[in-house]
């Protein structure tokens, strides 16, 4: 009777595992294209599979898709597989796939964590190809080369050139009187027009949104006095510096110029909620490309935005300014198919079709033909867009190399100092300090 | 007289009360909704949930989707692997609970302390080395990664919930059945599931929500669109980088509550009339 | 304990001493019934949990392959990490404080809406519904829109003349929003005890109504020992998930686990060190170290279950 039931139960067990494994292994039935990509090349078949990924948005996604159907039709051999989603969860999900050795050929990469990669030996040397003629980069401004170089080999080609600036509202400015800036002004002029603002137009609004926490943005001003945010291994700005450029914009909260700490704690990245698209300030402080953003989400459609240059120093030692790399493009080091990454790269910034239909969505192209070449094709806003890089281009700096590793966590420690002193928890100098000592520690860690 | 009025005031009482709650839990929910269908710029700009005007085009251009898969497509896989995932929870987690709450067996302590931990540790860490081992098995980019775990009864919260149903019940019941001649076996099949019903509808309800909610595991596993599943079709339509569209994102994310909606309604009665519990039970 | 109850007991643990002579060795069976978790554990869990402790005395950053660096991780931890000191001290707070809260909501929500009112069933959904939200990104947005600066809260105490601050992004009050979400999200634990509470057997209330106890007394002398070993379960479970909370935390303070740190969550920081930040060993370290905390925690909750926990089953 007993053993009876046993093996009835043993017919379940054993069924359910086998439904389980079924279900298992005709799910992995369904990867051919996974295994093929990793497994190589396949001697009976010539076509080659390249893995692509990047983030974006829904605009990016359907640019980018259609120049990979113009690739794979000029190249029939080679097919690209295309994996994107959006910025959330893109960087965790490359390093999985990294450590399980199973990355994209092709990665799009972002400056603040091309060193970590780099350094780590997981991204693709291109300098064999730049030299071999694959990957072309004659046409490409020489500092955005730079950019993507790392110890003297290049990891990383530019998709867009951005230039920080500070997007203002010229409707708001020119109701309230006041001057738009020209490309002269210095941060006096900035607090000065602030002030001025939120004082016309009362309780609510501000001139402009704090942005004392914002690495990139501090780091203009580090370099407006001479050091950039790191060297040597170091933290670049001197004690001094960093005190004063928390001490500006205590300033400018206490006098109602930026905005208070609250306001400013809830400030995400996303454009659609900073102040100025929501109507709570005048001057937002951003990348060149994002100023498209700006004129799609801001809350009156009627208002025109421009943008200027950061303010410049009060008797600066050189100018703060510089031309920066939106995205990269790069290769995976352990890619099987080195040179058809390669051409892929090549073609998606040099190719005047692929060029033509990317746009400047990621930013102006960092080829100076192709950059002639959309110029006729280009909307209002796009025009602002290139303007300001022309612009920035006649007054500006070289780019400082790539961040050391461990600029993620500093970046992170120099967001809670600025509000930590903004919401009064510890005097600026004692925050400065704290914050120089720990950063130290951290790139003392990581060398 | 007096009395059924005081009565009926206190049930009034009471039902305002529970308005009243029902309310507040509501609001944010029906923000969402009134989000769906206004403009992405008052989005942000507006507090009161109701559309000044409504427009349809946020469901519109969601449900397109990106490159040719439509959201139903996103929809069709999220239900795929959340019935997969249901499933073997459900089978597997109630098999090991009740091994654990009625079977004597060695190192039984040992187990369940084994598979506490496992709940315990952060799924983060554990994530990597997942990764890989699926890697190597070929499942990465399927739904294997996002469903056989659930067949090995990897989630010890249900194994610990229903140990703690079964523990509810009189064991008098099973020595019953044993002298009418019942295995394990059957106990478990004729008395134990449907005595713990509800513990079992709850692995369902919880199992289906969690999966069709959880980004990161389908983030890491999935990669081709086409494969892509609901959260995941969300999160396409936001780029904290650039432009989001948070109009159909919110017209979406309504429609994927309709399914989880759904399942609750049906599944929920059985909360109230349950089952013939009484007369087991006397 | 009412008597009906007492005898109820009585009578179980007279047929338990039967049974205890009766008992035979059940490997066989119990090897079958376990035989999937079996699998899994030996398949799917141990490998990843046996590799992230190896990880946790290496620097392993996930790019690139470990190095083995004994117990520094661990040393770091405790005498030079300030933000782990600040995210244990976040996270204690979060778990003392919304645990208790959610549960009694949830048990008093689940007493409420089991029985005795029309409607039960849109009542038990429209308040199951913010939970079916779970961790969407639409939370985020929804939760300053309701606590923000110039959210409907604080417009509805303008009206009364009170300037409130901004609850979700003045660091005094962040956590404790996050906690309202969580408190708010009751759901979960409202369903394990609906479910719990079919467990009652009517007669037990009908022998009590005859013994003329009151609604209180019914309460705490049948429900609540009947509940207890969901009630525990509930304790386990949601201390367990306070203690990893990460969803909320992360959607709410965009990843950052500001403003100043006051929402930076055990979890979300070890998240951090390890994807963001590239120190996956370290990683490793702090979760074995919350494994601990856990532990010890559980432990004493199982210690204490045999005062207050009532098993049908006689407690075997």
């Amino acid at each position: 009777m007993k053993t009876k039931k046993t093996k009835g139960l043993l017919l379940i067990v054993s069924s359910v595992l086998l439904m389980a494994t079924a279900a298992c292994s005709s799910g992995g039935g369904n990867t051919p294209e996974g295994a093929a990509a990793t497994a190589g090349s396949e001697p009976s078949a010539e076509t080659i599979e390249l893995r692509m990924t990047w983030w974006g948005s829904q605009t990016r996604h359907d640019l980018t898709t259609k120049m990979i159907a113009l690739f794979e039709e000029k190249y029939p051999n080679i097919t690209i597989k295309p994996e994107y989603s959006g910025w959330d969860g893109y960087f965790d999900k490359l390093s999985t796939q990294v450590a399980g050795s199973n990355a994209p050929d092709i990665i799009q990469m972002d400056y603040a964590f091309l060193s970590d990669y780099a350094k780590r030996g997981t991204l693709l040397d291109l300098t064999p190809y730049s030299s071999d003629g694959t990957l072309r980069t004659e046409e490409h401004d020489k500092s955005m080369i730079d950019a993507g170089s790392i110890d003297g080999k290049l990891y990383a080609v530019t998709l867009g050139v951005n230039a920080p600036g500070v997007v203002y509202n010229a409707t708001v400015l020119q109701e309230l009187g006041i001057a738009e800036p020209e490309e002269s002004w210095t941060w006096k002029d900035f607090a000065e027009m602030s002030n001025q603002i939120a004082e016309k137009k009362g309780s609510g609004y501000y001139g402009t949104p704090d942005i004392s926490g914002t690495t990139n943005m501090f780091e203009i001003y580090a370099r407006q006095y001479g050091t950039g945010l790191f060297a040597d291994n170091q933290l670049g700005p001197s004690q001094e510096v960093i005190t004063n450029w928390f001490n500006y914009w205590q300033e400018l909260r206490d006098s109602g110029g930026a905005t208070t700490p609250e306001i400013t704690a809830a400030m995400t990245n996303a454009l659609e909620t900073r102040p100025l698209s929501v109507g709570q300030s005048a001057f937002d402080f951003a990348w060149s490309n994002q100023l498209l953003t700006y004129l799609n989400v801001q809350k009156d459609q009627s208002h025109k935005l421009k943008m200027q240059v950061i303010p410049h120093g009060e008797n600066e030692t050189k100018i703060g300014e510089y031309l920066k790399p939106g995205q990269f493009i790069s290769g995976n080091a352990k890619t099987e198919h080195p040179k058809e990454v390669a051409m892929l790269i090549d073609f998606m910034v040099n190719d005047p079709e692929a060029t033509a239909i990317l746009g400047s969505e990621r930013g102006v192209p960092v080829n100076a033909s192709i950059r002639e070449q959309l110029k006729p094709t280009l909307t209002e806003s796009e025009q602002l867009v290139f303007d300001f890089i022309d612009l920035v281009s006649q007054h500006s700096s070289n780019i400082d190399p790539p961040y050391p590793q461990g600029f993620s966590e500093i970046d992170k420690n120099f967001k809670s100092a600025s509000e930590q002193i903004a919401f009064g928890q510890g005097s600026i100098e004692q925050v400065t300090e704290q914050f120089i000592t720990g950063s130290n520690q951290i790139l003392g860690k990581s060398k | 007289m007096d009395t059924s009025s005081a009565f009926k005031g206190t049930v009034i009482v009471k039902h305002i009360f529970i308005c009243l709650i029902a309310f507040v839990m509501l609001y944010p929910v029906l923000w969402m909704l009134g989000s769906s269908f206004k403009p992405a710029n008052q989005i942000f700009t507006e507090i009161w949930f109701w559309p000044k005007e409504w427009n349809f085009q946020n469901y519109v251009s969601g449900w397109s989707g990106f490159q040719g898969s439509s959201f139903a497509r996103f929809l069709v896989n999220s239900s795929l692997v959340s019935a997969g995932a249901v499933l073997g929870n459900v089978i597997t987690c109630s098999m090991a609970a009740y091994a654990f709450a009625r079977l004597n067996f060695r190192f039984k302590a040992v187990c369940f302390a084994l598979m506490l931990m496992t709940i315990m540790l952060p799924l983060h860490v554990t994530l990597i080395p997942r990764y890989i081992l699926f890697n190597n098995l070929g499942w990465v980019n399927t739904f294997a990664p996002l469903i056989a775990p659930k067949w090995v009864a990897t989630d010890g919260f249900f194994i610990f919930l229903t140990v703690q149903f079964i523990r509810g019940l009189p064991r008098e019941l099973d020595e019953a059945a044993t002298i009418d001649g019942c295995g394990s076996v059957q106990i478990f099949w004729r008395i134990i599931i449907p005595l713990a019903l509800p513990a079992l509808i709850t692995t369902m309800i919880f199992t289906f929500m969690w999966t069709w909610d959880d980004f990161f595991s389908q983030l890491i596993f999935l990669s081709d669109v086409t494969k892509y599943t609901v959260p995941l079709g969300l999160r396409l339509f936001l780029d904290s980088s650039s432009q989001s569209d948070w109009g159909p994102m919110f017209a979406m994310s309504v429609l994927s509550l309709v399914p989880c909606f759904i399942l609750f309604i049906t599944l929920q009665k059985y909360f109230v009339e349950g089952i013939a519990t009484s007369g087991l039970k006397g | 304990m009412s008597t009906e109850l007492l005898a109820v007991k009585r009578r179980q643990s007279k047929t338990q001493r039967r049974r205890l002579g009766a008992r035979y060795n059940q490997n066989g069976v119990a090897l079958l019934f376990l035989a999937p978790w079996l699998i899994g554990l030996v398949c799917l869990t141990l490998g990843p949990m046996a590799a992230s402790l190896y990880y946790s005395f290496t620097d392993y950053s996930i790019l690139e392959s470990s190095r083995w660096i004994g117990a520094d991780n661990f040393v770091t931890m405790f005498t030079a990490d300030p933000l782990f000191t600040q995210s244990l001290k976040v996270t204690f707070i979060f778990v003392f404080v919304s645990v208790p809260l959610k549960l009694m909501f949830a048990l008093a929500v689940a007493l409420l809406l089991n029985k005795g009112i029309r409607g039960l069933g849109i009542y038990r959904t429209v308040y199951y519904i913010p939970t079916l939200l779970g961790g969407s990104v639409a939370i985020a947005m929804l939760w300053r829109k309701m606590l923000g600066g110039d959210g409907l809260l604080n417009q509805l105490l303008a009206m009364t003349g009170i300037h409130a601050p901004d609850w979700v992004s003045n660091p005094k009050y962040s956590l404790y929003s996050i906690v309202l979400l969580s408190v708010w999200q009751f759901g979960s634990s409202m369903i394990i005890f609906l479910s719990g509470l079919k467990q009652v057997p009517p007669e037990y209330y009908d022998a009590s109504s005859v013994d003329g106890a009151g609604k209180i007394g019914q309460f705490l002398h049948i429900t609540l020992p009947v509940l207890s070993p969901v009630i525990f379960f509930n304790v386990i479970m949601q201390t367990i998930t306070a203690f990893q909370s990460f969803t909320q935390a992360f959607i709410i303070s965009n990843g950052s686990g500001g403003p100043v740190n006051s929402t930076l969550m055990y979890s979300l920081y070890l998240y951090k060190k390890g994807f963001s930040f590239f120190q996956m060993g370290y990683a490793s370290a702090m979760a074995w170290i919350l494994v601990l905390l856990i532990g010890i925690f559980t432990l004493l909750v199982f210690g204490s279950s045999k005062y207050w926990v009532h098993y049908e089953d006689g407690g075997k």
